[in-house]
């Protein structure tokens, strides 16, 4: 599994444990920028797992992950220049979307007012909307979290489900965004349960299974 | 760092939780102007049959709802000031984590970052929040009530006799207001903390909420001998109990402590499941 220069990933041997259950068993990858990695397997097969693991959001019980040479966890806290869609997306409820990526786009100061409207439009959403996000439906919901995750042109993307009630317009557009960050020799790595979609999207497709890397 | 405190602030001052309490704030603030207001138009009528020198000018310095202690709202301002404090943004970090907004900010910044900008953001609400129906009274009541020194001789609405501050009460007494505007939004900020550290350690958002409440009535009961150490006894301008200023210092310098490191201690290397 080998591709672009930008984002190197090396996962050893991690396994994790939670309680007393092994959600990530003796996990080993390599995974290189410009590619596009696709995660299939059954409900907790450790998908979500492994998209959460490599954000740091959760440690390796053994084992370890490298992100460019440094440490996960020991290194650094969490990659740099990543973005996210794990689970469910979350925003502040009375807020417009805009307003949301505004909040989170002043946090790095990278993106303009019209970067933050570009990427909304990308993603099939009016960025004059005035309507707050606790109305938004579950399809504009998952399009802002799309626009998050894309937006300040991350070098390591993790998309979990990321067609979770997405109409076929809005499908279009995520095949855009990936092709675009793809272009840009991004490493991205999503989660899909659907196996059209992802063979659709991605480069190499990896099996895995009671947390188990079964091949790609 | 600076741009994460800066978003966290933001938050903060544009939440809906932020608008409700300066609202609540507000209505105190009226609520007291409007008795008062009835109260000085009955007392000027009094002072135009009576020319007696027992009846010396009421100032506005003595009818402020935090010196009025008879008044329901003096009882109401001093009692709930904790729950002010914390109600705009201190259980936030338990909500963000909750609902997933974390994952938004651990990808963008470092958890130093982040916690700077927690902590930075909830107690500049929490002192905006306590303070804010202090200053609404005295703006709305300085319509109508003369800014005058307080009286000495007045039995009602002045300083107790073992007060701090005594001289700058009654010769310069904007400036001893100042001075509580200030105590009032230091401690409404280190107590807004306290929840905020509770929080990371509760499951329930309620009683991280709640916590600096109980904790000043915890304090209360607790140190019947040493009034001094007691929130509510400093955090009060009228000061009707006893206290020395450096027991006043060394008991919000402890909670803000205790707070920040229950805050901060919290194992560094917290999942996010």
């Amino acid at each position: 599994m080998r591709g672009g220069d930008k984002m190197d990933i090396k996962i050893r041997n991690v396994t994790k444990k939670i309680k007393d259950a092994i959600v990530l068993d003796r996990v080993n990858m390599e995974l290189k920028s410009g590619t596009v990695y696709g995660l299939q397997g059954k409900n907790g097969s450790g998908k979500t797992m492994l998209l959460r693991l490599l954000c740091g959001f959760i440690l390796p019980s053994e084992g370890e992950v490298e992100i460019n040479g440094k440490v996960l966890g020991k290194e650094i806290s969490f990659p740099e220049n990543t973005g996210v869609l794990i689970e469910n997306p979350a925003f502040l409820d009375y807020f417009t979307g805009y307003d949301n990526l505004k909040i989170l786009s002043e946090i790095r100061n990278k993106m303009t007012e019209k970067e933050i409207e570009e990427i909304l439009e990308k993603v099939g959403l009016d960025p004059n909307n005035k309507r707050k996000y606790r109305k938004y439906s579950l399809g504009m919901k998952q399009r802002l979290g799309i626009a998050c995750a894309f937006m300040e042109k991350p070098d390591l993307i993790l998309l979990d489900e990321p067609t979770n009630a997405l109409d076929p317009e809005g499908i279009e557009c995520l095949h855009r965004l990936v092709e675009e960050a793809k272009e840009r020799k991004a490493l991205i790595i999503l989660a899909c349960h659907d196996a059209e979609e992802l063979h659709q999207m991605a480069d190499v497709v990896i099996q895995m299974e009671r947390g188990r890397v079964m091949g790609g | 760092m600076r741009n994460a405190c800066k978003v966290e602030i933001k938050r903060a001052f544009q939440s809906t939780a932020m608008k409700i309490i300066i609202i609540i704030g507000a209505l105190l603030a009226v609520w007291h102007t409007v008795d008062t207001y009835k109260s000085w138009q009955e007392y000027l009528q009094i002072r135009e049959q009576y020319t007696s020198p027992l009846f010396s000018m009421r100032s506005l310095y003595t009818e402020l709802m935090m010196m009025n202690g008879n008044e329901i709202q003096y009882v109401l301002f001093h009692n709930l000031l904790p729950l002010f404090a914390a109600f705009p943004f201190a259980v936030s970090y338990y909500t963000d984590r909750k609902n997933g907004y974390q994952k938004n900010l651990y990808v963008r910044e470092t958890r130093k970052e982040y916690f700077c900008g927690k902590i930075s953001a909830v107690f500049l609400s929490g002192g905006t929040a306590a303070v804010t129906p202090a200053i609404l009274d005295f703006v709305f009541l300085s319509t109508f009530m003369p800014a005058v020194k307080p009286d000495s001789c007045v039995m009602n609405g002045t300083l107790s006799p073992a007060g701090n501050w005594q001289n700058l009460f009654y010769e310069q007494p904007f400036v001893y207001f100042i001075i509580y505007i200030a105590i009032y939004f230091v401690g409404g900020g280190i107590l807004a903390l306290f929840a905020l550290a509770v929080s990371r350690w509760m499951k329930k958002s309620l009683l991280a909420f709640m916590s600096p409440f109980l904790l000043c009535i915890v304090m209360q009961l607790l140190l019947k001998d040493n009034r001094g150490f007691v929130p509510y006894t400093f955090l009060n301008m009228k000061q009707e109990n006893r206290f020395q200023i450096w027991q006043m210092i060394v008991t919000l310098g402890a909670i803000a402590g205790v707070s920040i490191w229950g805050f901060l201690r919290k194992n560094k290397k917290e999942e996010i499941l």
